[in-house]
């Protein structure tokens, strides 16, 4: 395994937001962690950054323990994290964005190189090299976070919704981006609250539902179980029985 | 807690009035008198820096620039016109005044460092202006400035003017204190907290900087009159930019967030400078005072009056707050709407309003209506547009297109502070608790839209004071109703998370307010606290209150809302009763992707 999560708890202060989480994603895998807003889905991420604390639990990477790690330890063990809504440094140009995520290698020739690839991998980027980052449209300010994020090349990438404020139709480019990254030889973690597209590029997925793993399996079995419905829309099971009693107490006391 | 405030400010005057009545006895001779009225000089101008500086954090630091004007006003007055020295006192005050209100509505939109350079600014056109006027007496200044009286009265006598000076140091901090402790006061600590949250309950920020920069300008215009009647002429280098920084340095030492703290903050600075100048190391005094206010600033990070004030809260025992005890929401009553709204018309109505961002079109021709008592959820995806919707609705942005109804009145191009004062209350998605201030206070800070604003009755304690009971009285009600007794000296900070979003619901319900906007009050929430967050919701809809909530937690949404809008990608998408909603297709696709899977029956 690469990526091991067991029974991790973490959180911010005095507000817990994951609960005895267990996960791992194998060498070379798409793992997909889809659960509904505010799941604990980007905690997790953070969490496996060292940027949130593990209250409880163990992280390995490449077997080695990481969880106590401070972050920039954690980036040169291999990890890279496409951060949510982007984070690009927006008065900057595209290949300054770019050359921000080579920041530690001092080696000149090899920088140069990663450039290139990224060029090579999404070819509008070269177009644009010149112009600042916040004049990009929404998909190619995600392309340029990837990038970014590549560019050291790391062996694990993990992928904070990509989706987020995208049409469908960038959507499904990006997506295929991102399988194109696992067959340049890298393992990838996609955060997604878009279930759909994070699914059908995914080998295996995780739902997360208030911080639990609710369900996990097979990306093909999840697409159509509809219980993933249920985590993200409500119902009437489990946990759920919360929705009920709200309705009732309601009903009490305004009458309808 | 105030109470509290009230025994320290009343110890610290004491200590005050026996410094200022012994002093001129134990130092009889001129130097020492005249090391005095510096000080009191001084200190009259740091009350103006406290309330602007320290309790609103608004950079304003060119002070001298209206030390000038008081100084220049005198010195001209009396020795070409032959005024008497306290009318012309009086009248450069008038003159500072009026020339910081006109100045304040251009240099107090701006902010942080740039408001720092532009009042630096002001201040060295007044000085450029001095040296090159003849008017003035240019490089040379004024010279033969009379000792001062007050209209035949002679303070001739170092003591006696010293003791005057002194009388007008208390007189500049009476009126503080007033201010301080009042609607306004909170107001101040309130915009240098979150300014978005200001304005969510109706204050008007821009209003409240003005007030405090005339009067800063004001007093600070009296320091320059008594300064140039001790030194008999002026000149443009006593007003420099060094009048400044030791103001502000002192201001510092002593407490920025105390009116008494800056008094007497400007006394150790000037009595400071004296004991350089005799040890003979004048070339070292700004090395020293330099260094020591950095020490005193990680030592003591509230200047010595905090330091003190937490000795003595240590010594009495006196910050013992109780334990928090969350109570069933409603246990305390609160009166429902008095005019509950009109069923037959529409409440709110968001008609085809939109919002870009550059090239992101983050709402689009969006119109939905919220019935009046009613509870509307806004739902969507991350990114859907809805907290933006929210923003628009409240005045925090402006819109391109479309129109706002809030009970057939159009307020879209209505700033938050006037939607606030219609009765709109409002939570935020990130917690705007006002950190600088205990809970009760956050809460009474709801209250604003209820409260007298004009400062001359504040300032003078003519109105106010006596207002001050019932907005307590109405906040500790708003606290009881939410269910969080006991809490009222916490400071926010310390509480849980879960009672710091109940402390924001407190503050948004002492508005009184006939619709409430909550924008995801239950992130960070555990289950429990979701549950009684809800019964809290529900029992504020008892109120009268109508409640429009943006919310993730869909059993929050489809348990509590009579109406769910929802949104994808700036749209509409889809509206009506939760369990239709819930069914609805395109509300699948939007929240799973594109070609949501059909749900197995």
């Amino acid at each position: 395994m690469q990526l091991e999560l067991e029974h991790v708890s973490s959180g911010y202060g005095r507000s817990p937001v994951l609960h005895d989480v267990s996960l791992h994603v194998g060498e070379g895998e798409i793992v997909a962690l889809i659960g509904a807003n505010g799941a604990g889905k980007s905690t997790l991420l953070n969490t496996v950054m060292g940027l949130v604390a593990t209250s409880a639990g163990s992280i390995r990477f490449d077997g080695r323990a990481i969880g106590q790690l401070p972050t920039p330890a954690i980036v040169r063990a291999g990890i890279a994290q496409v951060p949510e809504r982007r984070q690009l440094f927006g008065s900057m140009s595209v290949e300054e964005n770019l050359l921000m995520g080579a920041y530690t290698s001092a080696d000149r020739h090899s920088v140069a190189t990663a450039l290139e690839e990224q060029f090579a991998r999404f070819p509008i980027l070269r177009e644009r090299r010149r112009q600042l980052a916040r004049t990009l449209s929404g998909g190619e300010q995600q392309m340029v976070a990837i990038a970014r994020a590549t560019m050291s090349r790391p062996r694990l990438l993990l992928l904070d919704e990509p989706s987020l404020g995208l049409a469908p139709i960038i959507v499904a480019q990006i997506m295929r981006q991102i399988v194109a990254l696992r067959s340049a030889r890298g393992t990838v973690l996609i955060v997604e609250q878009n279930a759909h597209a994070a699914l059908a590029i995914a080998d295996r997925g995780y739902v997360l539902e208030n911080g639990r793993i609710a369900l996990e399996g097979a990306a093909n079995e999840l697409l159509v179980n509809p219980a993933v419905q249920e985590a993200y829309l409500g119902g009437q099971g489990g946990h759920y029985a919360i929705e009920g009693r709200i309705r009732s107490r309601k009903l009490a006391i305004l009458g309808r | 807690m105030v109470l509290l405030a009230r025994r320290k400010s009343l110890i610290a005057a004491l200590l005050f009035v026996i410094a200022v009545a012994v002093y001129p006895l134990a130092f009889p001779d001129s130097y020492h008198l005249g090391v005095g009225i510096s000080a009191g000089a001084m200190a009259v101008s740091t009350v103006g820096v406290v309330l602007l500086l320290g309790l609103a954090h608004q950079l304003a630091i060119g002070q001298a620039a209206f030390s000038m004007i008081g100084g220049y006003a005198n010195a001209i007055l009396c020795v070409r016109y032959g005024w008497d020295p306290f009318a012309a006192l009086l009248a450069g005050a008038v003159m500072a005044m009026a020339l910081a209100y006109v100045v304040a509505a251009p240099i107090l939109k701006l902010r942080g460092f740039v408001l720092a350079m532009a009042t630096l600014a002001l201040h060295l056109m007044l000085i450029v202006v001095a040296v090159e006027l003849s008017f003035t007496g240019g490089p040379m200044g004024v010279t033969g400035i009379p000792k001062f009286h007050v209209f035949g009265i002679s303070l001739a006598d170092d003591r006696a003017f010293f003791w005057f000076v002194w009388l007008l140091v208390f007189g500049a901090v009476w009126i503080g204190l007033n201010i301080d402790r009042s609607a306004i006061g909170r107001a101040l600590r309130a915009i240098a907290a979150s300014e978005q949250a200001a304005g969510s309950v109706g204050v008007d920020i821009t209003r409240h900087k003005v007030q405090m920069f005339v009067i800063g300008g004001g007093m600070a215009s009296v320091s320059g009159s008594l300064l140039v009647h001790y030194l008999r002429a002026t000149d443009p280098t006593v007003f420099g930019f060094s009048y400044s920084i030791n103001l502000i340095t002192g201001t510092i030492i002593g407490g920025l967030t105390s009116i008494w703290g800056g008094a007497l903050g400007a006394a150790i600075i000037i009595f400071l400078r004296e004991l350089l100048r005799d040890l003979a190391l004048p070339l070292w005094e700004s090395v020293i005072m330099g260094a020591l206010t950095v020490i005193v600033l990680i030592a003591f990070p509230r200047g010595i009056a905090g330091f003190v004030s937490r000795i003595y809260d240590r010594m009495a025992n006196e910050r013992e707050v109780g334990r928090v005890v969350v109570t069933e929401p409603g246990a305390v009553a609160m009166q429902p709407l008095a005019n509950p709204p009109m069923s037959h018309q529409p409440f709110l109505e968001v008609a085809g309003v939109s919002r870009a961002f550059g090239s992101l079109r983050a709402v689009s021709n969006v119109s939905f209506t919220v019935g009046p008592g009613a509870i509307t959820a806004l739902i969507g995806p991350n990114g859907a547009g809805k907290t933006t919707l929210f923003n628009l609705i409240g005045g925090y942005l402006t819109l391109d297109a479309g129109v706002v109804r809030f009970e057939g009145r159009e307020i879209q191009a209505l700033p938050p502070r006037d939607v606030a004062q219609l009765g709109i209350g409002r939570t935020f998605q990130n917690l705007q608790l006002f950190d600088n201030m205990t809970v009760l206070e956050n809460v009474m800070c709801g209250q604003h839209r209820f409260t007298t604003h004009a400062v001359l009755p504040i300032a003078l304690r003519l109105a106010a004071q006596r207002q001050e009971a019932g907005i307590r009285h109405a906040a500790l009600e708003a606290l009881g109703f939410v269910g969080l007794q006991g809490a009222e000296q916490h400071e926010p900070a310390v509480l849980p998370f879960g009672h710091q979003r109940l402390v924001e619901i407190a503050r948004a319900l002492a508005l009184r307010p006939r619709l409430l906007l909550m924008d995801e009050p239950a992130s960070g929430l555990n289950d429990t606290e979701t549950e009684r967050l809800a019964e809290l919701i529900v029992r504020i809809a008892a109120l009268g209150v109508t409640v429009l909530v943006v919310e993730h937690d869909m059993r929050l949404v489809m348990g509590l809302a009579d109406h769910v809008v929802v949104m994808d990608h700036g749209e509409m998408i889809a509206e009506g009763a939760p369990d239709v909603v819930r069914g609805e297709p395109a509300v699948i696709a939007a929240y799973l992707g594109q070609e949501a899977p059909a749900r197995a029956a």
